[in-house]
């Protein structure tokens, strides 16, 4: 259920994404409607890339998702913007199946690369021909009309080129055009996903996308530090004084994902992007994850630019007004930047949760219910189970932050949330908290749903009966009902993308 | 008389105050005072002028409002009150005098009285005429300091919020700042209009003084001092206008007029020419630059900017349409153009004195020129401009003296552009400059200076003296210091790490790079925090020791440092055992030292962490030959070449796997054109005819890397076309300039010449970019390395050479092949261009002895047979004198001899070898047939029954054929 959720969110996002123009007179209104567009459906983007993220090893559950963002991307103007925000948590999810060797998910990743190298290559879609870019580098020697050499008294060991050509051009570059791909394989891989990783820095951050940002530096924290223990270093407490409200995974466990020079630095320029695009906590750690992994792995040219970003970071006093320009964000991510700080103390909540579960009952039922696939599977199983587990919070916070947009979905969040408490002390605060309401049709079809999971669970563990009691015995006293048939509608489908969640982690173990 | 004077007195009053010449000023005053002068009315005003204008030149840069100047200005404040009082009718004076007063009254926090004070100037009724610079000048401060006042005033609602509702402020705030953006805009439009008068003026005035030679030096002098600033509030204003209307436009607020962007590029193209305003120029380029990377604001592309046209439309007029001038036709030239211009700005404003007083200053412009060198290595980094970024971090040496940072940053992008012996240097020099910043912490000034003083004497001696130790003199380090200084220790070690990794992979000199490795272990060592890097450098040691083991002449010796580097190995696996690396030179070592089952486990090992090696699947298959597994290894490397299908190196050995199957014709002619891999192909050459700018370009990029190099390398060989096609010159030209480079940089040592210390199993994967231009079509419009800089024609120097170096060896096997087979016309003219252009190869020698000799087995005549082997022997012998240790050379001298019939000098040569190789079948194998020819069949038995031995356990190949690796060379 959850992914069809997520499937109809999609076919919106393409219906409304057409919608929005390609071609503009005005430039900076064109992208300031791509703008509003990304910035509108964030949330739920960012939502759908944890869904991904937590499932990849299921291809079969995740690739009509990908097959869809790659249609999207396939039609023009801003969808195939909204696409490329995916690319680097996808990048990321490719070389951790590499690292793994896990065939299946990485043939569907290789497929949704492969398909956008061949069109980023081609120079729109009516020619047909592939993009070609010509950089000259600038003589300072020569006029320009930026400056006078005889005024600004240009140094006389600047070299002199024997053949003095009349030309103000000291060098031209010429990018492209790139080879057409049929397969990935060890040789043009890189290649392939440095040339993507190109197009994401050129256009994503000129319409300052927030999930681009957040996954460029995910992405970066993953492929450096899996595998590694990196000492803690104060770079990012020095250049922020502010504390970090963002908790990393550990990756000392995970297997080393294959880097290269050239790989790092799209990855570096992505995250100092990022770094002034509303990302600036994430990206001060991947750009200090980057420079620790530079030193191991003793690539010279990451190492340079690396070090001239950290250089510029922290040798260069940061006045309080360019820290405010560090930080500075347009109203709208002042908004989400108050968004995000409720659902921080929404994690500080969710924290809270473990504690009071009983460890006794949550090692019995994990062990009860895990217990054939960890003979089947082994270690690499526990992983991947604490990596759910993980991930599965994770996208609790983004329910949490989308649910908190009005006021009638807390109160059933809420709810929600402490129901999913098997002790007794949660059903005492339940019953505080509850309010009183009537029982519509739509809801009691899903109590069917809910009552004949449980049903279905119980055959498995015997702890899911208390709930069942406890739930009925809480339905009763304080059933729910919405005044407006909107209203029941959004709750009827936000508790059943719960329930599907439930059922297909149960599919899953 | 009267007229005269006032006229000439007024003159000089106009320009002494346009040079804020105040001294000046008041000693005129008693004139001003006097009668019938024509300025009585301006009396107070210019005295108010003197005091106010003196003060703030005795403040500094910067005026911040503070009550504290309230006393030293109330003279000033009287003194213009008075003026206004008696003298309001003038218009001048009604004017000026309450643009000063409200300077004055802005520095005393007295923001209402300075807005009534600019309100009661009228300067806003724009039928203003400026009658002097001074008065233009004023009137762009006045709007100035009306913009400030506002700015300023905002924060009055802001401290009183219970008074006002919310909405009622925030509309409060938004109309101030427009009311503000809008007077900045004027300050701005007026500070362009003087910038543009001052320069005529300076102009106009240098012209006017040379008649009178007295006055020459004054008027240059009064260019040099406007050359300093133009004013403090103007650039300050410029300054925040720019900024301002960007971020607005990034904000998404109406806004009327220009966007920020174009606000930049109209003042910049204002300056571009300009003598005045370089500080200013400095700023706005690198803050222009800097949002332009950011990417926070949308580009227009499609047609040019307004500031731009105009001013190259203003160039053609002045210049004339035949001179050639720049215009940024993208965003990222314009980035590149504005941090070029910065960096000749901020570079030449860096203090080189190392005075106390100065110090605070120093440190300032150095940050300045550092900021401009990151975001230059920023956006170089991108296009892969290395070669460019070298030269600017060189020019920055003039400055850098103890500045690690500086010296490292210099030596990684040495590396990138492949100035390897430089390089070296440089980081020695940056850890030299981090053991003095560190001790510099924890001893006193004086020491200090000591220090310095000799770190300048031995820069200097080394410059002249122009040599280099041949080892690290361990004294030069003693001192390093560097344990209460975590950052530093890591820059450190990482710079031992990438120095180490150079001298072993790029020149083969061992010994230096097991001493540098030792040392980064001691400092990984001591640093508890650095612990993931320590098994890294255990490995370069590990890795140093075991290459100069393989160098070893003696075998005892040998044996034994082989056995210590497994060891030392091993430790490195134990260690880290996710390290692919350490694995695969823990198989790579016990395969050379013939513990084959070790050597199996480990490598496949290492390619279960990282099944992307082609070296170490290379070295598998060979281990399968060596166990007479063919049928393994050819389906191990074809299965490889499907992942990696332009793999030079599995490409040769799956030819002489192919071949020991007996698939040798098709096999050999589908694969000849891999004889020439370093040459460019006939497509890449297509494309050139069909562009001549691209001819141009390439010829001026060879033309100023060979100019680099020169200055490099000190004078080394200047480059020379040879006869031939135009094609063949080009390629000719490029390694004529490296080779002799070679043996400049390095003394030919008495025992070994240095060539022969380069490895030529270097790096395999550096060509992976230039083979795949070798096969197929496809692949060939690619032209050079698959990157996003994928321009194949920028080829640097000694690329060609650099190609061959690292393939020598396996292009030897597969050109042996070749004369097995017979296919001599393949193999002459790529043996001969070989030879042209690489004189120091020993295995280019040694293949024209090998054509030679095959050639003269099938010819009838003696006297012919005899001379061609004689020239057989002399390339021979010429390889032996380039690589003392070049065993195909001595295995095909010895058999020439016995031809000759000289079996005592074929047999001293093949005892020599059995010596020095006692593990290769091949040479048991030829020695034992050799003492069967003179008779001596028992010993002839015991070789032959060794060869037997070992034949289980030598590879088809020598596994020395094997490339090295390491990660940067993977891309």
């Amino acid at each position: 259920m959850n992914i069809d959720q997520l499937s109809d969110f999609l076919l919106e996002v393409s219906k409304s994404g057409a919608a929005v123009p390609n071609k503009l007179p005005d430039k900076r209104e064109e992208n300031h409607l791509k703008k509003k567009f990304l910035n509108k459906v964030a949330p739920n983007s960012l939502f759908a890339a944890n869904y991904i993220a937590s499932n990849y090893t299921d291809v079969d559950l995740i690739q009509s998702i990908i097959g869809q963002i790659l249609s999207i991307y396939y039609k023009e103007g801003v969808l195939r913007l909204y696409a490329l925000q995916f690319v680097p948590g996808f990048v990321s999810l490719y070389l951790l199946a590499l690292s793994k060797k896990q065939h299946k998910s990485i043939s569907l990743f290789e497929t949704f690369l492969i398909a956008i190298y061949n069109e980023e290559i081609v120079d729109g879609s009516e020619s047909n021909e592939k993009k070609m870019e010509d950089i000259r580098i600038p003589s300072i020697r020569h006029h320009s009309v930026y400056h006078d050499p005889a005024k600004i008294q240009v140094q006389t060991d600047v070299p002199v080129m024997r053949n003095a050509s009349i030309t103000p051009v000291l060098n031209t570059l010429r990018f492209g055009p790139f080879p057409s791909v049929s397969k990935m394989n060890g040789e043009n891989k890189f290649m392939i996903i440095n040339r993507i990783l190109f197009s994401v820095n050129e256009s994503l951050f000129e319409v300052a996308s927030e999930v681009a940002a957040r996954y460029v530096c995910l992405g970066t924290l993953s492929v450096c530090r899996s595998g590694f223990t990196f000492p803690e270093t104060a770079f990012r407490s020095r250049v922020l004084d502010t504390e970090s409200h963002e908790i990393i995974e550990d990756f000392s466990k995970k297997p080393r994902q294959q880097v290269s020079g050239e790989f790092l630095n799209h990855l570096l320029r992505g995250c100092y992007l990022a770094l002034f695009n509303g990302a600036a906590d994430l990206a001060l750690q991947a750009i200090d994850a980057i420079h620790l992994r530079a030193q191991y792995e003793m690539l010279p040219d990451t190492l340079l630019v690396v070090n001239s970003l950290r250089n510029s970071l922290l040798d260069n006093m940061w006045s309080k007004e360019k820290r405010g320009e560090l930080m500075w964000t347009r109203p709208q991510h002042k908004d989400q930047t108050k968004r995000r700080d409720m659902v921080t103390n929404a994690s500080l909540k969710m924290k809270r949760m473990p504690e009071d579960i009983p460890v006794l009952e949550r090692q019995k039922e994990s062990t009860s219910s895990r217990f054939n696939e960890l003979m089947e599977e082994g270690i690499d199983h526990l992983h991947d189970l604490k990596k759910k587990v993980e991930k599965v919070k994770g996208g609790l916070h983004q329910k949490m932050h989308r649910r908190r947009k009005s006021v009638e979905p807390e109160e059933n969040e809420l709810q929600t949330i402490k129901e999913e408490k098997p002790t007794e002390s949660s059903f005492s605060n339940d019953s505080d908290t509850s309010s009183p309401a009537t029982v519509i049709h739509k809801p009691i079809v899903l109590n069917g749903d809910d009552v004949e999971r449980r049903l279905r669970d119980l055959v498995v563990v015997e702890h899911d009966y208390d709930k069942d009691l406890e739930k009925k015995k809480n339905g009763h006293e304080t059933p729910t009902t919405s005044p407006k048939e909107k209203g029941a509608f959004t709750m009827a489908g936000l508790r059943h993308m719960d329930s599907g969640g439930s059922t297909y982690r149960s599919i899953d173990s | 008389m009267s007229k005269l004077k006032g006229s000439r007195l007024e003159a000089e009053i106009d320009r002494v105050r346009a040079d804020a010449n105040w001294k000046r000023l008041s000693e005129l005053l008693p004139s001003v005072k006097s009668k019938n002068s024509g300025l009585e009315d301006c009396y107070e005003m210019f005295q108010a002028e003197i005091v106010l204008e003196t003060y703030l030149d005795h403040l500094g840069e910067i005026i911040r409002p503070s009550h504290d100047h309230m006393d030293k200005l109330s003279s000033a404040e009287q003194l213009l009150h008075e003026a206004l009082k008696g003298h309001s009718d003038n218009y001048t004076v009604k004017i000026e005098a309450n643009i000063l007063l409200a300077k004055c009254l802005y520095a005393c926090l007295e923001f209402r009285k300075a807005l009534q004070c600019i309100s009661n100037s009228e300067m806003e009724n724009g039928k203003t005429p400026f009658r002097t610079l001074r008065t233009l000048r004023l009137v762009a401060e006045g709007y100035a300091i009306k913009g400030l006042c506002i700015e300023s005033m905002e924060e009055v609602p802001t401290t009183r919020p219970h008074s006002n509702s919310t909405t009622s402020t925030s509309s409060s705030a938004s109309s101030k700042d427009q009311r503000a953006l809008y007077v900045f805009e004027k300050s701005a439009e007026l500070a362009i209009f003087y910038i543009n008068e001052l320069e005529k003026s300076i102009n106009s005035s240098s012209q006017a003084a040379k008649p009178v030679g007295t006055v020459t030096p004054n008027s240059q002098a009064a260019g040099v001092r406007q050359q300093e600033k133009i004013g403090e509030l103007l650039e300050r204003i410029m300054e925040r206008v720019a900024i301002i209307r960007a971020k607005d436009t990034a904000a998404k607020k109406v806004s009327s007029g220009t966007e920020g962007i174009e606000w930049y590029r109209k003042i910049i193209t204002c300056l571009g020419d300009k003598f005045t305003g370089e500080r200013l120029k400095q700023k706005l380029s690198r803050q222009f630059a800097e949002l332009l990377i950011r990417a926070t604001v949308p580009i227009e592309e499609k047609s040019m900017s307004e500031a731009m046209h105009t001013k190259a439309m203003n160039m053609k007029l002045y210049h004339g349409s035949n001179k050639t001038f720049y215009t940024p036709k993208s965003k990222i030239e314009e980035i590149i153009l504005l941090l070029l211009i910065n960096e000749v700005l901020s570079t030449r404003e860096v203090i080189l004195s190392r005075t106390d007083d100065l110090s605070s200053s120093r440190t300032l412009s150095l940050q300045n020129a550092k900021s401009s060198f990151n975001l230059l290595t920023l956006v170089l980094s991108t296009i892969n401009q290395y070669q460019l970024l070298a030269q600017i971090y060189e020019r920055a040496m003039k400055f850098a003296n103890n500045d690690s940072f500086l010296w490292q940053q210099f030596a990684l992008s040495a590396i990138c552009c492949g100035r390897f012996s430089r390089a070296i240097r440089v980081f020695e020099q940056s850890i030299l400059a981090s053991t003095i910043a560190s001790e510099s912490l924890t001893s006193s000034a004086s020491s200090t200076s000591s220090i310095s003083s000799q770190n300048s004497t031995s820069k200097a001696q080394n410059l002249h003296q122009n040599r280099r130790p041949k080892s690290p003199d361990s004294a030069m380090f003693s001192s390093l210091k560097l344990t209460n200084n975590p950052s530093c220790a890591l820059s450190v070690i990482s710079e031992y790490m990438m120095i180490s990794q150079v001298l072993i992979e790029r020149f083969g000199n061992y010994e230096p790079a097991i001493e540098y490795a030792s040392k980064a272990v001691d400092l990984c060592s001591k640093e508890g925090q650095l612990s993931f890097l320590k098994a890294r450098c255990q490995l370069l040691h590990a890795i140093a020791y075991g290459f100069r083991a393989s160098e070893e002449p003696s075998w005892d010796l040998k044996k034994a440092q082989l056995a210590k580097t497994v060891q030392l190995i091993e430790e490195c696996v134990s260690i880290d055992a996710h390290d692919y690396l350490s694995l695969y030179y823990a198989a790579y070592f016990h395969a050379i030292s013939r513990d084959l089952e070790s050597a199996k486990d480990r490598c496949s090992r290492s390619l279960a962490l990282n099944g992307d090696q082609p070296a170490a699947i290379m070295l598998l298959a060979l281990i399968f030959t060596a166990y007479g597994d063919l049928k393994g290894a050819l389906d191990l490397v074809i299965n490889s070449l499907a992942e990696f299908e332009h793999n030079y190196g599995l490409m040769v050995l799956r030819l002489h796997i192919e071949t020991k199957f007996g698939r040798i014709e098709e096999s050999l002619d589908t694969c000849s054109h891999l004889l020439d891999f370093w040459k460019k192909q006939p497509p890449v050459q297509q494309q050139l005819a069909y562009s001549g700018g691209i001819l141009d370009e390439e010829r001026s990029q060879r033309t100023i890397n060979g100019a680099a190099e020169q200055l490099f390398g000190g004078g080394g060989a200047t480059p020379s076309q040879k006869t031939g096609t135009p094609s063949l010159g080009r390629e000719l030209s490029t390694p004529l300039a490296t080779t002799p480079l070679i043996p400049m940089n390095f003394p030919l040592s008495s025992a070994l010449p240095v060539i022969s210390a380069i490895p030529s199993n270097a790096s395999t994967m550096d060509l992976s970019g230039a083979a795949e231009s070798i096969v197929g079509g496809g692949a060939s419009e690619v032209g050079g390395a698959a990157s996003t800089n994928s321009d194949s024609l920028n080829s640097g120097i000694g690329d060609a050479w650099s190609k061959f170096r690292t393939q020598a060896d396996v292009w030897m096997c597969l050109a042996e092949l070749y004369i097995n087979e017979g296919r001599h016309a393949d193999l002459t003219k790529v043996i001969e261009q070989a030879i042209t252009m690489f004189p120091s190869s020993p295995q280019a020698l040694y293949l024209k002895g090998r054509l030679l000799v095959s050639r003269c087995q099938k010819l009838a005549d003696e006297t012919l047979v005899s001379r061609i082997r004689g020239e057989a022997k002399s390339a021979y012998l010429a390889a032996l004198a380039l690589a003392p240790g070049h065993f195909q050379s001595m295995s095909a001298l010895a058999k020439l001899y016995e031809e000759e019939g000289n079996q005592k000098m074929a047999e001293h040569m093949l005892r020599e070898m059995v010596r020095v190789d006692p593990l290769n079948c091949e040479w048991w194998q030829q020695l034992g047939c050799s003492l069967m020819k003179r008779g001596d069949s028992d010993r002839a038995t015991e070789c032959l029954t060794a060869a037997a031995q070992l034949d289980r356990s030598t590879p088809l190949l020598p596994f020395s054929v094997v490339p090295m690796v390491f990660p940067a060379n993977f891309r």
